[in-house]
This record gives C-alpha cells, structure tokens and sequence, in this order.
C-alpha cells in the first residue's frame, strides 16, 4: 500500500475506526515509513490541540422560553418551525373545509341543473321537452294545441319533477 | 409528578430505547407534561447549545439555534416514535437545524454579510467570536478559557474549524467534541459511514495545514 493510500486512512486509523485487514495494511506500511508515522503523530497533536476546547453554558430559562414559544405557536397556527413534522393547514385536514367543499359542490350542481334545463329559443333539451311532454301527455284531457303559447311555455319550463305545473 | 418520580422502570420494555428514561419523558411530554419536557431540556441542553456554538461560533446564535432545536422536539413530541434512541432521534434533529441555519442564514443579507467573514476561507472566522475582557468567547468555560496559554491556542483551534465547510465541519464536531464513532455519526447525519470518513479525513487535512506550527509545538 502507498503512502497515498495510508495517508486517506490515517484518520480513521488514529480514531480506531479501522479494522481487519485494512488496519493491518496501514501498520505494516508505517512500520516502514518515517513520513507517513511523523503525519500520524500531527493527526494525533491536531487531537489534543481540540481536547480542552472552551464550552459555554446555556443561559437559563431555556424550557420556559420553548414552552412560551410553543404557546404562541399553538395561537397563531402559522410557525415555520412545523416544517419539522406538524401536518400542514389545508381545507381537507378540518370538518369545516369538508362542509364548506360540499356546499360549494352542491351550489355547482343546482345551478347546473337550473342553467340546463333552461333551453334556448328553438333549441329545446331533448331531455326537458321530453319530460315536460311526459308531463303534459299526463293532461289527456288537455285542450292546450301543441304549438300554442301555453305549449311553448311548458316546454321551456325546467325539469324540476313533481314541482312542475 | 408522583409517576414521573417512578422513573424509567415504568417504561414500556418492548421499545427499543425502553431502558432510557428519555422516553417516557417524550411520552410525557407528548401528553402535555412540561416538567417531562423540563427534565429533557436540563438533560440534553448543554450539549445542544455546543453543538450549535462549536458549528456557528456565536454565542447568542447558538442559544437562539437551541431554543429552536428544543421548540422542534416540542412541537413533534407527539409524532416521534422511539425506534432509535432519543438522543440519536435529537442530535439528527440537531444536527439538520444547524446546517439549515447555515444555508437560511445565506438568504438574509444582513446576517449573510456579518457573517461572510466565517465561511470557508482560512482565517476567515477571526471576527466571528464574540470576546470577553480577557479574550475568552463570551460565556466559555473549561481549561482553555481559564488557562491564558490555552486560551490563543483555543480561539486559532476554534477559528479554524468555523472556516471549514459544512459538513466537515459539523463532522468533525460530532468526533472529536461529542465523542460519537463514524456509525454514530452516519446515523446523526442521514448518510453512510463511508462518507463520515471522507468529511472527516478532508476536515483533518485542512486543519494541519492550518494549525501546522502549532502542531508541531505540541
């Protein structure tokens, strides 16, 4: 093995993280090189160089803070910070978005039944003539010519089942 | 509080950190106990708050990115699970605040250019450090604040470290300050153990050609 080679490994080595037969190559090549043991030992000066590191002391109060962030947080129901987990505010996460998603859906679907069944001039709906004929048919007594006013006032009626007439 | 007082012998065993009394804390805390939450923060803040100090070199920020790493565990009490050891789950949580608040500090340009002086550049850190009277980072502790012949060799040591990228440089963090092995730290930085042997044998490297002359007095 080359000092190359030795050299990526010395770390790891000085760490005690290698072992098996990659350790073993490593001893044997600075069993024989004075370079490669003189970058060991300045691994191991850089290592007590950081042993005595300064470290400094939480201020106190650092939980009251947290939890009086956390009670804003919970108030205002907009932090950033919930990237981290919390599930985000959209209508399907409430009973509330649901509700107001099906009256808007049922407000679609009345006005799509009021506009269709509205027909334009010459137009009819097949549907809505049919029906409203199915209605007047019902009339067999009906004296109302099929192309008197009354007639083309049924079959603009829309299709609104029992309510109609 | 009485059951709190039982300790760790109450936690469920079958979970695979039930012996650590981290966990019912979490429990606890998930239910709306704050003196759970307490006994957590009074455990793991001393580490945290250094972690972030060693990574950022600001004092105060660093007091800022712990109060924001212990508000996370807060809000997610109620999600975490304890697959994998509390201190494992918190120092990952740790861990991608502090490189997020590296990259989030990027977007602000007032916090970017005070601090433009400490990203990657050899020397680069020697304002970042807050001073006392005496030369000491403001609030340090330890024999490198309180001996005057350390205390050079520390501020050179810290300052070099604050000018190595990221990543290395939370690796190295993570070794040599936290004691944890490659494994560990895999598990802490979300990647393989052979990418912490790079990041640390990359980080290595710069420091000896920074810190050559004082290496070679040691």
């Amino acid at each position: 093995m080359g000092c190359k080679r030795v050299r990526d490994r010395l770390k790891p080595y000085a760490d005690g993280e290698l072992g098996g037969s990659r350790k073993a190559a490593v001893e044997r090549h600075l069993a024989g090189c004075e370079p490669c043991r003189q970058a060991l030992r300045e691994l191991e000066g850089l290592a007590s160089l950081m042993a005595a590191a300064a470290e400094i002391e939480p201020a106190a109060g650092l939980a009251e803070r947290v939890l009086a962030e956390a009670g804003r947080s919970h108030r205002s129901r907009d932090r950033s910070l919930l990237r981290a987990g919390a599930p985000a505010r959209v209508w399907y996460a409430s009973p509330v978005g649901w509700a107001t998603a099906g009256l808007f859906v049922a407000g679609v679907m009345a006005g799509h039944l009021l506009t269709t069944g509205l027909k334009q001039e010459g137009q009819p709906s097949p549907a809505r003539s049919e029906s409203s004929r199915q209605m007047v048919d019902l009339e067999i007594f009906s004296v109302t010519p099929p192309d008197s006013l009354e007639e083309v006032y049924w079959q603009t009626l829309p299709d609104l089942g029992e309510e109609a007439a | 509080m009485a059951e709190l007082q039982r300790g760790p012998a109450h936690v469920h065993s079958e979970t695979p950190g039930g012996s650590e009394p981290e966990v019912l804390w979490m429990q606890r805390t998930a239910d709306g106990d704050t003196e759970a939450f307490r006994r957590l923060v009074a455990r793991y803040e001393k580490q945290i708050l250094n972690l972030a100090y060693r990574y950022c070199g600001d004092p105060q920020a660093s007091q800022d990115l712990s109060q924001e790493i212990f508000l996370k565990v807060y809000l997610n009490a109620n999600r975490w699970k304890p697959k994998a050891r509390f201190s494992t789950w918190l120092f990952r949580v740790a861990v991608n605040h502090c490189l997020n608040y590296r990259r989030d500090r990027k977007r602000d340009p007032l916090r970017a250019a005070a601090s433009a002086r400490t990203d990657s550049c050899p020397g680069g850190a020697q304002e970042a450090l807050p001073l006392d009277g005496r030369g000491n980072p403001i609030g340090a502790s330890g024999p490198a604040a309180a001996d005057p012949d350390r205390r050079e060799v520390d501020l050179r040591v810290r300052r070099a470290v604050l000018a190595l990228p990221a990543r290395q440089r939370m690796a190295l963090i993570l070794q040599r300050y936290h004691g944890l092995s490659y494994r560990e730290i895999a598990e802490r930085m979300d990647c393989s153990q052979g990418a912490v042997e790079s990041l640390l044998v990359r980080a290595a490297e710069h420091l000896r050609a920074t810190l050559a002359d004082l290496i070679k007095e040691e």
